[in-house]
């Protein structure tokens, strides 16, 4: 027996991340040489076998033991090079080929680890791919094994001596004990935990999911210019700092310029992860995987002088490399560093100084490296030094970035490595290149529009006279028309003039909605003056406050209104006329009084030309005209209600003015919007969300919707359109520049949490700034000031305050800006989204939280209705998120948190679910925060012994795994209370062995609370032991059609679990025969049992489904689909993994009850002709059980269900007829083991209608394996044209050849 | 080629590589635990190869403390 080991604790790293998703190819190291000249393949055959022999680490296998994982040596395992000859194909196949290869998954517990393949393309030109599973090598030893080669290429065609051997495997077990129990490592480990005490939360440079699936990466790279390298020694020398700790330091200071919170931060903080090699010593000369990664944390000085900086990062360095020896991985767990939201270090940095391209004997060589070995998020490397040429790589994962951002960083980076190299400080590097700057700061604010120099009054007179006879307003039972509003208002204005109040003056309106309300505005404004609207309804201190600030010269309510001495005016009345003054575009036109943040109110005074800008804006960008009506509903002291009022008079459309107290009334905005036909009108999303919630809303038609005022949600917006048929705008802006600076129209299906607020208007500027004034990248959010024609000309009677916020625009000189202190993020065209306010950043336990994406992911549980989610300090005074919920039904909190707790990460589920009858509302209808309850102790999961069933089960095991003294209480996080990956993987196999149904590694890493794991377990699992007829093997999703896959003989279905992972997008559904229940009936015919299968999923999936079945399940899944059909269901395809029709097997003889049970080897993944010495019940149980494997631990009665399903499906079989079947379908042969038999896809073809082919180089047990997956997922997701012309070349592209 | 490699200047080179006192650098210190490693390894022996260049650096990489850097450079000399 050969001898096996425990893990490395670098190999242990590496094992649990590809545990985490079995299939993914991105742990292998790949790269490729390209060689011209006169290359012998046989003797780079022979030196291929040579150094299998030398690194051992080649023939690596790993695999759970009964306690742990463990490694061993395969002695038959090395590598031997696959020649593949490519003399007459065209390099673009072969380049496809090569990167097909790059990305095949490797088996750890089968093998090979190594593969080496020599693609022949012509006499004197050959490509050589290697690949090694970053567990057996890390990117050092690829580089020795890749000398190594070279000389012992050159050692067999010049039949000369190869030089000295690389060193024996077991070194690296030497070193790791003998490190194990130095006092460096106790010294290491207490350097560590103090210097990370105080480490920040690790941040991402990701602005948010890419898309891609994580399991490749993108490349972008450039080499350095030659002065940049120079530029690198000098400022190394002045730093007293080695030239990798110049780049180091480099880069974490532009790395700290794209993260989350460093454009907001003064001093930003940035934690690296840095590769350190750790193989000096023993070991050096042993390919293995041995790089550890450890955290760097720096804090970025910009204003220090850039040496000095450099020079203390370089000392972090050095002290780091004398701490090298202790595992990152190690450090992860003692710190709870494991998981979303909880990383140990952000972006890696990794300087690889060596050569890693060797020459092979009379021949040239180029290095192209294809595999990275893992990128969790971006990886800056830079190879080679800055004597010979430094080239610089980013490497990305795809699921945190896009291809087309890699390549922006590494130019990006090149740019500011380059500017760094001549300044004196960080704080003169600006993070954009130039053509970047140019676009931000001008490009995208290329506004110009011409406007005419005109007043809102004169833009009103013109509206009505231009349609006198139409209708300008409608209230109630009233229609005036435009003349007769013109008539009306010319009237007040007149005298008001005859009182002396003309331009510069202010009057007061303290109305209600109603016809003298419009009158009173518009007269005001035809006056000259400047209107400042007040709350009729109130009349607290706050109006007091107003009034006396505001200084009106008079006041336009009704009569008996407490002016406190002003003079009272009617808006319609009889009196002294006189003629007005004229009015000029500097002129005020309105002053709005907005809250301020110390509590007083700020009175906005905005001009004329300020107004007219964004009001012919939207006259024109909507196409508002003559037959438009809008409606009026924002109370006047609001700015929306600035464009109600005044758009529908100079556009020619009808004003409807809603009865006070409508707005907050969906019944009654539904019926206004019915009974005038609105085109046009706003919501605050808040009260859209109300409207869109009530059965009145349904079926409207509204031309132009506008929301603002709030961040307005995604799934709003796709409300909206499913309910209400027309356009929807998604308009941002503050008081302070005249209503709205940016418009995006909110189309159905979108990405995102909220809608983008899109571009600037008219004669507008938006920049991103960060805390020293410089624009940020796209993607990183900055503080959004304002410029342009819009800005109000400031606070009146607050000068100071005024110049605090209305700052001088430093790209505009003379000109001015406003800080808005708002945050956005742009999108790589200038598109900006809100994303909070610069002054209440939300971040809980290191993880950047958005109320917005949490209050989605709420109502996605189909458990509340309406949401808002907060953050209240706690009594420790640190952050924490609290959701007030509106539930659905009697959904309760505990349930709720469980259910959000399977959507987002755990830094996003909230400590506290208030559930309330319905979320408080301001008048104006935002969310009133201050109105919310603090939440109470009781409302929430904490503090609860277990009480469920499996919650008592997870207790028991947490305790059993973590070793607690007592079963662990239910608020238990198994990664603070000293859990680690390896510790969840034990977990779920012990779940695995307890319920029957393996939970996912996943399940536990995204919920380590114990009464949130017990939820989500319960949610998934089935009562009994996953034996079910039916058993869910992915969450329910309602993504796409399910895949039913239907049982192999064994009746179970559980073999399918991994495909059930690679397919993310889509429900799959196990189907297991019913004779695994002792007490069922056999069935009369295949026919009837497949029959029976409809009838159950029917239900489950009534729009139809595809249908999937291995060996024998393929025989019945065909059945099934002939039986759908009959009955009118849809599948959308059939797939048949090496089955063949019953006439294959009517005459072999029918298997035994031992036979029978090595079924059992197969659902388990084992190949049962690998394993011919197990043959009774008892060794099968017996190995099984040995391995680690559930089925091991199956009841008797089920193993005997198993052995009648077995030979009763078998039975069944060799009675069976086939029908013909319209579905499309494919099938896959396992070539290992059926070529040279009778058996081919072809005997389908009389029973099919559409038959596509794919043949793939593995074994019959095989095809379930993760190895194998990514080409059944591509049977049954490919699109049909893909898989029809291409079955010949599939073998050669698909997985590598079998061993046996 | 001025003057010769000795073992005070060794762990004098080492130190400066590694920020540390030289006297703290014992002879038989693991050095990869007090955090030499393979970049500065190299440029020590691209330093040390102008007084000797006949070390032989697979070896050097393969030895763990001062004492055994010595025994090699003497034996390159032999």
């Amino acid at each position: 027996m050969t001898a096996r080991w425990p893990l490395t604790e670098a190999q242990a790293g590496i094992w649990y991340a590809q545990q985490r998703d079995p299939g993914s190819p991105v742990l292998v190291t790949g790269q490729a040489l390209q060689i011209e000249g006169p290359l012998d393949p046989a003797a780079m055959a022979r030196a291929v076998m040579a150094i299998g022999r030398e690194a051992e680490s080649l023939s690596m296998r790993v695999a759970d033991g009964p306690a742990e994982p463990e490694h061993w040596i395969d002695p038959d395992g090395s590598p031997a090079l696959v020649i593949r000859d490519r003399t007459s194909a065209d390099s673009a196949t072969v380049v496809d080929e090569i990167q097909a290869e790059a990305q095949m998954p490797m088996d750890l517990a089968c093998g090979p680890v190594a593969a080496f393949t020599l693609w022949r393309l012509g006499p004197t030109h050959h490509i050589l791919t290697e690949r090694i599973h970053h567990i057996a090598a890390d990117g050092q030893a690829m580089v020795q094994v890749t000398r190594r080669l070279a000389a012992l290429y050159d050692a067999e065609v010049t039949e000369g001596e190869p030089g000295e051997a690389l060193a024996p495997y077991a070194r690296i077990l030497e070193e790791e004990a003998r490190f194990a129990a130095s006092p460096a490592r106790a010294r290491q480990r207490d350097y560590w935990l103090g210097t990370l005490a105080d480490l920040p939360p690790v941040e991402s440079m990701s602005a948010g999911p890419a898309g891609g699936d994580g399991r490749w990466f993108h490349r972008a790279e450039a080499p350095l210019p030659d002065d940049l390298r120079a530029g690198l020694l000098r400022l190394a020398e002045q730093a007293d700092a080695d030239w990798t700790d110049v780049l180091t330091a480099l880069t974490g200071a532009y790395v700290a310029r794209h993260l989350p919170s460093a454009p907001l931060a003064e001093a930003p903080e940035v934690v690296l992860g840095i590769p350190l090699q750790n193989r000096m010593g023993r070991v050096a000369r042993v390919p293995s995987t041995r790089v550890n990664v450890l955290p760097l944390h720096l804090s970025v000085d910009e204003a220090a002088p850039l040496a000095d900086w450099v020079g203390g990062v370089a000392q972090k360095l050095s002290a780091m490399r004398r701490n090298a020896g202790y595992r990152g991985e190690a450090l992860q767990r003692e710190l709870g560093r494991i998981g979303a939201g909880r990383r140990l270090w952000g972006p890696l940095v990794n300087i690889l100084p060596f050569d890693a391209c060797p020459g092979f004997h009379g021949c040239r060589t180029r290095l192209k490296i294809l595999g990275a070995g893992s990128v969790d998020d971006i990886t800056f490397c830079y190879r080679g030094d800055p004597g010979a040429g430094l080239v610089m790589q980013v490497d990305t994962n795809t699921g945190l970035y896009s291809a087309e951002a890699t390549a922006t960083h590494a130019h990006r980076l090149g740019h500011f490595l380059k500017s760094a190299m001549g300044a004196e400080r960080l704080a003169e590097v600006s993070t954009l290149t130039q053509a970047e700057f140019q676009a931000h700061v001008h490009g995208r604010n290329a506004t110009a529009h011409p406007v005419p120099e005109t007043t809102l009054t004169a833009l009103i007179e013109a509206g009505m006279r231009a349609n006198p006879e139409a209708a300008a307003l409608i209230f109630g039972d009233v229609t005036l028309s435009h003349a007769r509003l013109d008539a009306e208002t010319l009237a007040l204005a007149r005298r008001l003039a005859a009182l002396g109040i003309g331009p510069g003056d202010t009057v007061a309106v303290a109305l209600p909605r109603s016809v003298d309300l419009i009158v009173a505005l518009v007269g005001i404004l035809r006056a000259g003056a400047a209107y400042v609207p007040l709350d009729p309804e109130d009349r607290s201190a706050r109006r007091d406050g107003i009034l006396s600030r505001s200084n009106p010269v008079a006041v336009l309510a009704e009569p008996g209104f407490a002016a406190g001495g002003l003079p009272v005016i009617r808006a319609r009345a009889e009196g002294v006329e006189a003629d007005r003054a004229a009015v000029s575009p500097d002129d005020p036109a309105y002053v709005l009084f907005t809250s301020g943040s110390t509590g007083t109110p700020k009175g906005v005074v905005v001009e004329h030309r300020a107004i007219v800008n964004r009001l012919l804006w939207m006259r024109e960008a909507y196409g508002i005209g003559a037959g438009d009506r809008i409606l009026q509903k924002t109370p006047a002291i609001f700015d929306v209600s600035v464009w109600e009022f005044f758009l529908p008079i100079l556009s020619g459309a009808t004003l409807v003015v809603a009865p006070p107290g409508a707005h907050r009334d969906p019944g009654a905005l539904a019926g206004l919007i019915r009974r005038h036909a609105i085109t046009a009108m706003h919501f605050v999303p808040s009260m859209l969300d109300v409207f869109l919630s009530a059965p009145v809303s349904d079926g409207l038609s509204v031309r132009h919707v506008f929301a603002s005022g709030e961040a307005l949600p995604t799934r709003l917006a796709q409300q909206f359109h499913a309910r209400i048929e027309g356009r929807l705008h998604n308009l941002y802006g503050p008081t302070e520049a005249a209503v709205d600076v940016t418009a995006h129209e909110a189309v159905a299906g979108t990405g995102g949490a909220s809608v983008p607020i899109g571009r600037p208007v008219w004669n507008t500027r938006c920049y991103l700034l960060d805390t020293a004034g410089r624009p940020v990248p796209d993607g990183v959010p900055g503080r959004l000031y304002l410029a342009g024609r819009q800005l109000a000309r400031g606070y009146l009677g607050q000068p100071e305050l005024t110049a605090e916020r209305f700052v001088p625009d430093p790209f505009h000189p003379g000109e001015r800006m406003y800080d808005t202190g708002d945050l956005a993020i742009s999108d790589g065209a200038g598109g900006l989204t809100f994303v909070g306010r610069g002054d209440d950043q939300i971040k809980v336990r290191g993880a950047r939280v958005e109320p917005a994406e949490i209050e989605r992911a709420l109502e996605e549980t189909g458990l509340v209705g309406r949401s808002a989610v907060i953050v209240r300090k706690d009594q420790q005074g640190g952050a924490q998120l609290v959701a007030y919920v509106v539930p659905r039904g009697d959904a309760d909190p505990v349930a709720i948190r469980a259910a959000l707790a399977e959507r987002v990460p755990q830094a996003m589920v909230p400590a506290h679910v208030v559930t309330l009858a319905q979320l408080p509302l301001s008048p104006t209808g935002k969310l009133d925060r201050k109105a919310l309850p603090a939440p109470a102790a009781a409302n929430d999961a904490s503090g609860r012994k277990p009480a469920s069933e499996m919650e008592r089960l997870l207790a028991r095991l947490y305790a059993e795994i973590l070793a607690l003294d007592s079963p662990a209480p239910v608020e238990t996080d198994f990664f603070l209370a000293g859990g680690d990956s390896l510790r969840a993987v034990r977990l779920t196999l012990r779940l695995e062995e307890e319920l029957g149904v393996d939970p996912g590694l996943g399940t536990i890493l995204e919920t380590p609370v114990l009464a949130d794991l017990a939820k989500a377990l319960c949610a998934r699992s089935t009562p009994d032991h996953g034996l079910d007829p039916v058993i869910r093997l992915s969450p329910d999703r309602d993504v796409a059609a399910p895949l039913l896959a239907v049982h192999p003989a064994g009746g179970l279905a559980w073999c399918y679990r991994t495909l059930a992972r690679a397919l993310p997008d889509r429900p799959v559904i196990g189907l297991q025969s019913p004779l695994l229940d002792p007490q069922a009936p056999d069935p009369d015919s295949l026919s009837a049992l497949a029959r029976a299968y409809v009838d159950r999923v029917e239900d489950i999936a009534p729009q139809g489904f595809s249908l999937l079945g291995w060996s024998l399940g393929g025989i019945i899944a065909h059945a099934m689909t002939a039986e759908a059909e009959r009955r009118g269901l849809r599948v959308e395809r059939l797939v048949l993994l090496d089955a063949y029709p019953s006439d294959c097997w009517r005459d072999e003889p029918e298997p035994d009850a031992g036979q029978a049970l090595r079924a059992l080897l197969a659902i388990a993944g084992y190949d049962p002709e690998a394993h011919v010495e197990l043959d009774t019940p008892d060794a099968i149980m017996g190995f099984l059980r040995r391995e680690g494997q559930a089925l091991g631990h199956l009841p008797e009665a089920v193993q005997h269900g198993i052995v009648r399903s077995v030979r009763a499906t078998n039975d069944l079989v060799r009675h069976h007829r086939e029908d013909h079947v319209r579905a499309p379908t494919v099938h896959v042969a396992a070539l290992c083991d059926q070529v040279g038999s009778s058996r081919h896809a072809g005997l389908w073809v009389p029973y099919t209608q559409l038959l596509a082919r794919i043949a793939v180089d593995c074994r019959h047990a095989d095809l379930v394996s993760p190895r194998i997956t990514p080409e059944i997922v591509r049977a049954i997701s490919a699109p049909w044209s893909s898989l029809v012309p291409r079955d010949a070349g599939v073998a050669a592209l698909g997985a590598g050849p079998c061993r046996s | 080629m001025t003057g010769q490699l000795t073992l005070e200047i060794m762990r004098r080179d080492i130190a400066e590589a590694l920020r540390m006192p030289p006297e703290e650098i014992a002879d038989d210190n693991h050095l990869g635990d007090l955090g030499l490693d393979s970049v500065a390894l190299m440029q020590l022996l691209m330093r040390w190869e102008e007084l000797q260049p006949s070390i032989e650096p697979a070896h050097l990489y393969e030895a763990e403390t001062l004492a055994e850097w010595w025994a090699i450079v003497q034996a390159g000399r032999a």
